[in-house]
């Protein structure tokens, strides 16, 4: 089920009105069948795999907290299993078509028939999650959760479930298990959020779609139009993505829940590193606790650092799909924050500030080109093209495709700017806005997603991961 | 007022507010009345002698002027991208019919079952782009594209719609925005010509065969049984036009990259074939052209630039004597 359907709007307002009329533990049992009914909407059995990850580790989590001396090795069973279904599902095919790639160079027999897997949605989103849970009790950061209502609550929470963000056991779990009270001042909050989630996916991402799909459809584009392009691919994924977990924040603040800030003004981010900490926080968090620090960190010396730094950005480009381009991208956004991470934190007026956010919005672009052409030969085609080549026809073209881009993606730059340089919370979501302000804002909100969203809708972009 | 109660009642309030303005706002709207004559004028002017309808299937398979060459004839191009059965209907009643042309053979291209789904591309933008071709009074179009013909093929999508008129504004507002961007961005040239190499740009032919593209994507509905009767498609109001004004008809039937296997397109198709020609229509599918090959196709099912001489001339050669 998608967030911007009608199928969606009625199956939340019924989960809504049964869900405050039920107590907690019944809330719990309600919303967990809610959770399943909406994963197994178009296709049951992606049920099976979520429920494997979900049955397995719960039972893990117990038995870590019962046989101590024991505890690596069942956390180890669990994080294998977990990875391996993951494998399964999604690196499987990409294996096996390279595996037979290189018998073909090699002038061996190859497989004839290729590995066709259906990914279920958000595999990568609950394995994460569940392996996080894992890890934390292991740890003992966390107590195992000892109600597998709640537990499985946890891995499966609708609004959360397909996209993210990915959350972390003491936070959701602890939500999970205590008393909820229905607030009226937060759902007024939570109905703007949701409906500026709606207006950047339908009428932002989707328009800058129309604008991305035509140029990377094209066979040869010139570079002026290619990057005009890129640079509707950027706005298209960060306010689909990030419109994403604003619908998904708003559905769980209405159900009494509050879930994790995932983006914070990535545009306005000064160097690689910096980009890291804006953009996707739930999972750049996730590598960093899971996966960055364990390696060692930055404790060791420079090179131990930079080579930790490169494993952890390589496995975030595998997460994203099994695909060398996004490998690539994992590698490529390795590389930045290695060689930019010197570049320390500069303290009072920074003079510069303007430059490093433009400089660093052309590596995240560059990037962008690496992350949506799946194409490699076409891509190293893409990279040679010139500037000096193109027509003044041509650059009127790509001034076109920019500006419109630009036009539909104004709200998101005026609510950056004013999120970034003025009130960290936003316009919208200020407790000093009047009920007037609101209305208006939630107002134009909905008739700007009627007159101008685009004519033609695509599912989440981060579905696919 | 306890401060819960206040808050409830902002929320009530919020919510209220902003479900009724966009309503009320779009009750206010005005419909244009916008009928492009044009086309009348272009046929008057150079009277054809073979109509070319359909959509982007038509137009990259069918080179005008090669097919002017070939038959030695002039030809009328109504090939418009993105349109269907309603927009093609309109064209052949308002621009040939009322038109007072008479060609000796109208050609209409198509893809399995678009031919009678009447509501394929007559919502949201394609509304629009249909009121272009239609004159004050459209009882057939009305009737067959009403609300009421909608709601019942999507509930949900036909109350929206009732609801919020004002979303019938979303061709014009993004109207609004394409023109005063272009001008902002022709520097060194008009609008027009700027709107021109827009569009030579993203040309069917320069699209990346098998690659990523929002054109021709959509499914094709699935008909069960082809229904003849006139409250279920455009077709029979086309060849009703078509016997009263002795002008001949022949459906093509276009060849898909992948073609549908499905059973119940085989049915439909024969349906759909036995009763055009026994109601007087010509019928060619190309479907039968082992000479089209999967090399010859660009971007999903069109033709690829390069081979759309090649399909011009296979096309002449299929229908060639059908004409004399």
């Amino acid at each position: 089920m998608i967030f911007h359907s009608l199928d969606y709007l009625v199956f939340f307002l019924a989960v809504f009105a049964l869900y405050w009329c039920l107590g907690r533990r019944l809330q719990n049992v309600m919303l967990l069948a809610a959770s399943y009914f909406f994963y197994g909407y178009i296709h049951p059995w992606f049920l099976i795999p979520l429920l494997a990850v979900t049955v397995f580790d719960f039972v893990c989590a117990l038995g870590i907290e019962r046989f101590p001396q024991r505890r690596k090795l069942l956390a180890t069973i669990s994080i294998t299993a977990s990875l391996g279904m993951l494998c399964v599902f999604k690196y499987a095919g990409f294996f096996v078509e390279n595996v037979s790639q290189i018998l073909v160079t090699a002038g061996l027999p190859s497989f004839t028939n290729s590995l066709a897997i259906i990914l279920p949605v958000g595999i990568s989103f609950y394995t994460f999650q569940s392996i996080g849970y894992i890890v934390d009790v292991y740890r003992g950061r966390v107590a195992a959760c000892r109600n597998p209502v709640d537990y499985a609550l946890y891995v499966t929470f609708f609004p959360q479930l397909v996209a993210g963000p990915i959350e972390r056991a003491d936070r959701l779990i602890g939500q999970i298990q205590s008393t909820r009270f229905f607030d009226a001042g937060r759902a007024q909050s939570a109905v703007l959020l949701i409906l500026w989630g709606l207006f950047k996916k339908l009428v932002i991402a989707d328009n800058a779609a129309v604008t991305c799909n035509k140029v990377f459809a094209l066979s040869e584009p010139d570079f002026a139009v290619l990057w005009a392009g890129v640079f509707a691919f950027g706005i298209q994924i960060f306010a689909d993505f990030s419109a994403y977990t604003d619908i998904a924040r708003g559905s769980s603040r209405l159900l009494g829940f509050e879930l994790m800030e995932n983006f914070r003004n990535p545009y306005f981010a000064t160097s690689p590193g910096d980009f890291w900490r804006r953009w996707h926080i739930s999972l750049s968090t996730w590598l960093r606790d899971y996966v960055y620090i364990p390696l060692g960190g930055s404790r060791g010396t420079r090179g131990r650092t930079a080579v930790n730094l490169l494993i952890t950005f390589f496995i975030s480009g595998l997460w994203h799909g099994a695909a060398w381009n996004f490998i690539l991208w994992g590698i490529y956004w390795g590389i930045l924050v290695v060689i930019f991470r010197s570049e320390g934190k500069h303290e009072g007026r920074d003079h510069w500030r303007p430059l490093r956010i433009l400089g660093t919005f052309v590596l995240i672009h560059i990037g962008w080109l690496l992350f949506r052409e799946g194409n490699l030969q076409h891509l190293a085609h893409l990279a040679t093209l010139s500037p000096f080549r193109v027509t003044s026809e041509q650059w009127q073209v790509a001034l076109y495709l920019f500006l419109l881009t630009f036009t539909y993606s104004i709200p998101i730059w005026l609510h950056a700017a004013w999120t970034e340089f003025g009130r960290p919370l936003g316009f919208m979501q200020s407790p000093r806005l009047s009920l007037l302000g609101r209305c208006a804002a939630a107002a134009m909100l909905f008739l700007g997603i009627l007159v101008m969203r685009s004519t033609t809708s695509s599912d989440f972009i981060y579905f696919q991961f | 007022m306890s401060a819960l109660k206040s808050k409830l009642l902002e929320l009530i309030v919020l919510c209220t507010v902003t479900l009724l303005f966009p309503a009320v706002i779009g009750r206010t709207v005005l419909r244009k009345d916008s009928f492009d004559a044009a086309p009348v004028a272009a046929m008057k002017a150079r009277p054809p002698a073979y109509v070319f309808i359909g959509d982007s299937m038509a137009g990259s398979r069918i080179d005008m002027k090669l097919f002017e060459e070939l038959s030695g004839e002039t030809v009328g191009d109504l090939v418009r991208n993105g349109s269907a059965s309603a927009r093609w209907y309109l064209h052949f009643k308002n621009y040939v019919v009322d038109a007072g042309i008479r060609p000796k053979m109208t050609f209409i291209f198509f893809r399995d079952s678009i031919l009678s789904d009447p509501l394929h591309r007559t919502q949201g933008k394609y509304r629009e782009e249909l009121e272009e071709a239609m004159k004050e009074r459209e009882p057939v179009v009305e009737a067959l594209t009403s609300r009421e013909a909608l709601a019942r093929r999507d509930a949900g999508n036909w109350l929206l719609q009732k609801l919020y008129p004002v979303q019938e504004r979303q061709t014009a507002v993004r109207e609004v925005i394409e023109q005063r961007l272009l001008r902002i961005a022709s520097f060194s040239m008009s609008r027009d010509d700027l709107k021109g190499s827009l569009g030579d740009t993203f040309e069917l032919g320069d699209l990346r065969a098998g690659g990523p593209t929002d054109l021709a994507t959509e499914e094709i509905k699935e008909i069960e049984k082809f229904d003849p009767a006139p409250t279920a498609s455009f077709l029979p109001h086309i060849l009703e036009l078509s016997r009263k004004h002795q002008l001949p008809v022949c459906f093509v039937r276009v060849k898909r990259v992948q073609p549908d296997d499905e059973e119940w397109l085989d049915s439909y198709i024969n349906d759909l074939r036995t009763w055009l020609t026994q109601n007087g229509a010509l019928y060619y599918d190309e479907s039968g052209d082992d000479a089209i090959t999967r090399e010859m196709y660009g971007n999903g099912d069109h033709i690829a630039e390069q081979y759309k001489p090649f399909v011009t001339r296979r096309f002449f050669e299929a229908v060639k004597d059908r004409l004399k």
